[in-house]
């Protein structure tokens, strides 16, 4: 019996480290998670369940994440969905003394992409590990139930400006999934393959 | 005029020191490619062509990027290569080129998983005789373990038309 409970902690530990390893799964409960914005105040994932979140992973100094806020499928998308009432939260990963880490360069970057959702630093890069962010942007949408229905990249068009897009019709993933949400529909395109800048974790 | 010689060296002397320690707090530019020199240092692109072609015949012009200095090619990226358009004599089949179909890699010595060089052939035709160059932007990017960088360069290569 005590063997055999042993082998059962032994697995469940090894089945928690995978799953911790490999990040949230889509289909199951987005890892919670509570994060400061520039400002110093605390935002808390789950103070907006009820609502449909968008979690986009932000460099302000990753040429991807510059080409897609100015040229790119990340230009205006989300003022154009907070309209609709998604909450858009960018979370940057980056550890301190890394490119893009920091208070005063996430101002900056807010400033020069016009950003009006909150920027959170998480600087120890534990809820980027939680979610396996491993590209700046990567997306992940979460829907009123607190349940992640997408993970991956902004689109299909790795240049990051939607210049050339795979398959040659520009498809913006996150829109999609959004849509798709909206009308209660379970997400079509549910994940793909962040492109861009790696996270910039600290050891 | 001796003490006015001596105070004028002394406010030169006071101004270079102000200089000195306003270049040292203020470095002139950010270290955009992690330390390089410029974009030569960190990459290259360049575009060769046949030196000779006969009129209405197919050739190829070879796109190659260059990575150096701790990075290498990202793999991940459309690399491109667009033809400017209207160019007198050479006529390209598309306006833009996947670079990444069928390029050829040479492998970093020190990350043999990591390419330092590609090299792509794009065909084109010579529609008229003479001196002409074939043109157009390369888009690219190039990373280390660090940082990545994407960039449109232009190139050129001249090319003779024959009949």
């Amino acid at each position: 019996m005590q063997t055999l409970l042993r082998s059962s902690l032994l697995v469940g530990s090894i089945l928690s480290l995978t799953a911790f390893a490999g990040g949230a799964t889509v289909g199951a409960a987005a890892p919670d998670f509570t994060l400061k914005d520039l400002d110093g105040k605390q935002v808390k994932l789950s103070d907006y369940k009820g609502k449909v979140v968008v979690l986009e992973w932000f460099n302000p100094g990753c040429p991807f994440v510059k080409a897609a806020h100015t040229k790119g499928s990340l230009k205006d998308t989300a003022q154009r969905q907070t309209k609709n009432g998604v909450v858009w939260l960018a979370i940057n990963s980056g550890a301190p003394g890394k490119q893009g880490a920091g208070v005063d360069t996430n101002r900056e970057g807010k400033k020069t992409f016009g950003l009006d959702h909150p920027v959170l630093l998480d600087e120890s890069g534990q809820a980027g590990r939680a979610y396996g962010a491993t590209n700046t942007p990567h997306m992940f949408v979460i829907d009123k139930n607190g349940t992640l229905v997408y993970a991956g990249a902004i689109d299909n068009s790795p240049d990051g400006e939607g210049a050339s897009p795979t398959g040659g019709k520009l498809i913006n993933y996150v829109d999609a999934a959004l849509e798709d949400v909206a009308a209660g529909r379970p997400v079509k395109t549910s994940n793909t393959k962040a492109y861009g800048c790696s996270v910039k974790y600290g050891n | 005029m001796l003490r006015q010689v001596r105070k004028l060296r002394g406010a030169i002397a006071a101004l270079a020191v102000a200089l000195a320690l306003v270049l040292y707090i203020c470095p002139s530019e950010p270290q955009k490619y992690a330390g390089a020199a410029d974009a030569g240092a960190v990459f290259q692109a360049s575009l060769t062509g046949p030196e000779r072609i006969a009129v209405s015949s197919q050739g190829e012009v070879v796109v190659e990027v260059t990575a150096r200095n701790g990075f290498h090619v990202n793999d991940e990226y459309p690399h491109s290569f667009r033809p400017t358009q209207g160019v007198e004599g050479v006529r390209f089949g598309a306006e833009r080129f996947d670079l990444r179909q069928g390029w050829e890699r040479t492998p970093c010595p020190a990350e043999p998983d990591h390419a330092c060089a590609v090299r792509a052939r794009v065909p084109f035709q010579a529609t008229a005789k003479g001196a002409r160059r074939a043109e157009g932007v390369v888009a690219l990017s190039v990373c280390n373990p660090e940082i990545c960088l994407i960039e449109k360069v232009s190139v050129s290569a001249p090319i003779e038309a024959t009949e």
